[in-house]
């Protein structure tokens, strides 16, 4: 099974790399050959560099891509996952610096959102009292999409937020300002 | 249970812990120390649980999220059919959903683990589809949504059957969880019935040891109180039979008789110690025995001690018998002669006239009996008056009864038919009296006077009037000189005889029974006015009438009852004057004019052999000195001057002065009165004027004054009845008078008023 899957990743990764290359983009880091989760089904590529992953309201407000996340990736939380139990060392950008760059202010009440559409709301000081961080990266390597890339919401271990799951999004996608829309 | 004091069993001690006892309660305490560990730790194993729970509701959040991926992807597949979305965006779902696949649970599992087999299955078949997505042209996305319809629909009924599974999984978590709690509830409710059991078992048994301690001690207690109230009831009983032994005594002194004393024993001790039957022998006569005492519950001790009481009570009463018996004896029986005395002389009569119509009582005295006794002593008068009644005893007329009277007086009586037939029979026994008695000085002669008297049953004569009848008798028979002459009583003879007789019988009685009265005459001074003495004078209370010295003296002297007589004046007057002196102290002190009592005494006395000395004690007796005594004799008692002289000398040298009473009308002459020994003059009243004092009298008194003023004795002038006579003795030169002119005579309580009163003359 795991033979098969690998066959088909490599197919799915010759068809990405010949769109990639009409795009013309920066150099995608190709997705893991086998997944490591058991049941991811099968694995996904990630975005593109220059596909926007993460946005966030605020005046002016702030649209990042990959690329540029990956780029601005500089702080490292080792930490067990929870959700795997696992020793873990993620690296990726704080929620304050990305809040401060768009623009939100710091009493803000923020909504965050996943690519699958779970939302979670919560004060924007209570998330950046508790270090909250984009993470980018884990163990140096891109986050595979069925692991909780390409971006997540994380906390350090000590923080009051580190067992608080609910406010961990995976896959993140946006910040919005404001309480959820109905 | 013992009731002995001294038993060692009879000690109760508390109830002490028992071995099985301490063993169930150190059980009891370690299960209860092994509770309190087991519920801590069941805490500890709650906390654990808590934890547990808490674990699982993330782990139940985590498989929701599964299925919530689940329909999400499916929904997207929906929508990318209609070309709402991307085959990416189908695969971004699946890829969430394997995230969700991927989180590890509490149990170390992943969900991906924990869903079940036919979920993964569709799962897989479905992905297979999924990834086919991309290459999918937009026109043919409805087709292929069409074609894969049934790994759709299986997937989603799969899906739809987590829920099952979640809960299924949860149910069984919980299970678990609440099995484990049961089982710690279990373990807990067990050891708190193992407490329970052991605390109310361990309970009970102490209870029960108390109890039983209880019980035994008050068993104990009730025991020893009705020990004591036995004892008590005892002790009460014989205190009673005690008191009541003492009453039996008393009773039996009060002249119980035998059936009212064993009535009385029974009644007492029915009533005190109703358990116990004494039984009696009462059937002699003068004796009673106690045959059996029985008992039902009386101790040997108390049985012993009532019949020790009763047995003494019963002895008291024989013994009172006895003594009663010979009291008796010796009260109706002459102690000397052993003949019955005086006091069954009626008996003898009652009983002889029971039998005959006619009894004859004789009475006899011996002749000169005073003399035989002054010549040969009182035991030879003795000796002759028992030898009388042995003989009047011992003769032929068994009928007779033979009783002493007194002194030498014996009665006979005896039962006939006929006056001349009884007189002759009499003559028999006193002629076999025996004409003299041997005594240790000699032979005594002996004869008797005797008068008899004939009762008639049929006329009804007393017993009075037979004794009267046979003294008047013998009265006759004294005067004769026939020996042994026995006179019988005549009534037209000896009616003048009777008078006599019955005086001298009314007089004895009156002797013996008081009826001689002493009043007090004072002896005044007649200067001052003042009592300077008192004359004792007698009088018989005969009756309603009071009769003096001169009508009953020669009754005395005829009755020979004048030495008794003489006795008893003596001492009442001393007796007369310790009440006038206690009443007037002054009357007792010492004094030139010395007070006194003036007894009057017979030359007869004088001469008695004692007379001096019993006079002297007779008056330290009475608690008066003899200087307070003076003592009267008559004038005529100088006729036997030699005796009487020896005795007033005598009388004088003890202190006791001495008066000449009725002076001047007896044989003395002058001469012999200075002679005389005396004191005191008392001019007979005979002398004494009514009014003044003629020349004749006047004279008379003055030799009178002047005798008395050479004998140195004071003139007493009796009889002065008016003040005329007072004051002509005064200026006649008498010292002092007596008569009713100062106060008549009076008894001592009217003497002493007369001397309280402010008018009286004072000593």
């Amino acid at each position: 099974m795991i033979t098969i899957r690998t066959g088909t990743t490599a197919a799915l990764l010759i068809a990405l790399l010949a769109i990639a290359g009409c795009g013309g983009s920066a150099p995608v880091t190709s997705p893991t050959e086998a997944p490591e989760n058991p049941y991811g089904g099968f694995p996904i590529d990630p975005p593109a560099d220059d596909e926007v992953v993460l946005s966030i309201d605020g005046n002016p407000g702030l649209e990042l891509t990959y690329a540029e996340m990956q780029a601005r990736a500089t702080v490292t939380y080792d930490i067990v996952e929870p959700f795997v139990a696992r020793a873990e060392s993620f690296t990726g950008v704080l929620l304050s610096d990305l809040a401060q760059e768009a623009g939100l202010p710091a009493d803000a009440q923020v909504t965050t959102l996943a690519l699958n559409g779970y939302e979670y709301a919560d004060s924007l000081a209570t998330l950046v009292d508790s270090d909250a961080m984009i993470a980018v990266f884990r163990d140096g390597e891109i986050i595979p999409m069925d692991e909780g890339g390409p971006i997540r919401l994380i906390f350090p271990a000590g923080s009051a937020y580190y067992e608080f799951l609910d406010a961990w999004n995976w896959s993140l996608r946006n910040i919005e300002s404001g309480a959820p829309q109905p | 249970m013992s009731l002995d004091p001294g038993s060692e069993a009879a000690v109760i001690r508390p109830p002490r812990p028992r071995a099985g006892q301490i063993l169930v309660a150190a059980t009891l305490v370690a299960v209860i120390v092994v509770l309190i560990v087991w519920s801590f730790l069941a805490t500890r194993a709650h906390e654990i649980e808590r934890a547990t729970i808490f674990a699982e509701e993330a782990d139940s959040t985590a498989m929701t999220f599964v299925q919530r991926e689940s329909f999400n992807t499916l929904l997207l597949l929906e929508r990318w059919s209609t070309g709402e979305v991307t085959g990416r965006d189908v695969q971004i779902a699946r890829a969430n959903l394997g995230q969700r696949l991927g989180v590890r649970v509490s149990s170390g599992s992943l969900t991906g683990e924990i869903v079940h087999d036919d979920y993964r299955r569709t799962l897989t078949a479905l992905d297979a589809h999924l990834l086919q997505l991309a290459e999918i042209p937009d026109g043919d996305r409805a087709t292929f949504r069409l074609a894969i319809a049934d790994e759709t629909d299986a997937f989603l009924a799969e899906t739809r059957e987590l829920s099952a599974v979640f809960q299924a999984l949860t149910r069984e978590q919980v299970t678990t969880v609440l099995e484990d709690r049961a089982q710690a509830e279990r373990v807990q409710a067990l050891l708190g019935g193992v407490v329970l059991v052991l605390g109310i078992a361990l309970a009970f048994w102490i209870a029960r040891d108390i109890g039983q301690y209880y019980q035994l001690s008050r068993d104990r207690l009730a025991a020893e109180r009705e020990e004591l109230e036995r004892l008590r009831h005892r002790f009460t009983a014989v205190q009673l039979v005690g008191q009541a032994a003492t009453r039996w005594h008393e009773r039996i002194d009060d002249g119980l008789n035998k059936d009212e004393l064993i009535e009385l024993i029974r009644s007492d001790l029915g009533r005190h110690v109703p358990d116990l039957a004494v039984e009696f022998d009462s059937d002699a006569v003068d004796t009673v025995t106690v045959v059996d005492v029985s008992a039902n519950d009386v101790p040997d001790d108390d049985i012993d001690y009532v019949r020790g009481r009763v047995t003494d009570a019963l002895h008291a009463w024989v013994a009172r018998e006895r003594s009663r018996a010979e009291l008796e004896h010796e009260r109706v029986h002459d102690v000397l002669t052993g003949l019955p005395n005086r006091l069954r002389l009626p008996d003898a009569i009652a009983r002889a006239l029971s039998r005959y119509p006619l009894v004859a009582v004789t009475i006899l005295d011996i002749d000169r009996f005073t003399d035989l006794n002054s010549a040969f002593g009182e035991a030879a008068g003795d000796d002759v008056l028992r030898a009388l009644a042995q003989s009047l005893n011992s003769t032929n007329q068994p009928d007779m009864v033979a009783i002493r009277l007194a002194s030498d007086d014996f009665a006979m009586v005896l039962g006939g038919d006929d006056d001349i037939d009884l007189y002759d029979r009499m003559v028999e026994v006193i002629g076999s009296i025996p004409p003299a008695v041997s005594v240790a000085q000699g032979i005594a002669p002996l004869t008797v006077s005797a008068g008899l008297a004939v009762m008639h049953s049929a006329r009804g004569d007393t017993v009075d009037t037979a004794v009267a009848r046979a003294l008047a008798a013998l009265h006759v028979s004294r005067e004769s000189v026939a020996r042994n002459d026995l006179v019988m009583f005549d009534e037209q003879r000896h009616a003048d005889l009777l008078v006599n007789v019955r005086e001298e019988a009314e007089l004895r009685d009156a002797l013996g029974s008081g009826h001689i009265d002493i009043v007090l005459q004072p002896i005044v001074d007649l200067r001052s006015g003042h009592a300077v003495g008192f004359e004792s004078l007698a009088r018989w209370n005969c009756g309603d009438v009071v009769v003096g010295p001169d009508h009953f003296l020669p009754i005395l002297h005829r009755a020979g009852l004048f030495d008794d007589f003489a006795a008893v004046v003596i001492n009442r007057s001393l007796s007369a004057w310790a009440r006038l002196v206690a009443a007037v102290p002054e009357l007792g002190e010492s004094s030139p004019e010395q007070p006194y009592i003036s007894i009057n005494i017979h030359p007869h006395q004088l001469t008695g052999e004692h007379f001096v000395d019993t006079m002297t004690a007779l008056v330290h007796d009475s608690g008066a000195v003899t200087q307070n005594v003076v003592l009267e004799i008559t004038e005529d008692a100088l006729a036997d001057a030699p005796l009487v002289v020896d005795a007033l000398v005598a009388l004088r040298a003890r202190g006791f002065r001495i008066a000449i009473d009725d002076f001047g009308t007896g044989y003395s002459s002058l001469g012999q009165a200075v002679a005389l020994p005396l004191d005191i003059l008392k001019i007979d009243r005979s002398f004494i004027p009514r009014g003044g004092v003629d020349e004749a009298s006047g004279r008379l008194f003055g030799d009178l004054v002047g005798i008395g003023r050479t004998l140195g004795a004071r003139l007493v002038a009796e009889g002065v009845e008016t003040p005329e006579a007072a004051t002509s003795l005064t200026e006649l030169g008498v010292e002092y008078g007596q008569g009713y002119h100062f106060a008549r005579p009076m008894p001592v309580d009217a003497l002493i008023e007369w001397l309280m009163t402010a008018a009286a003359p004072r000593a």
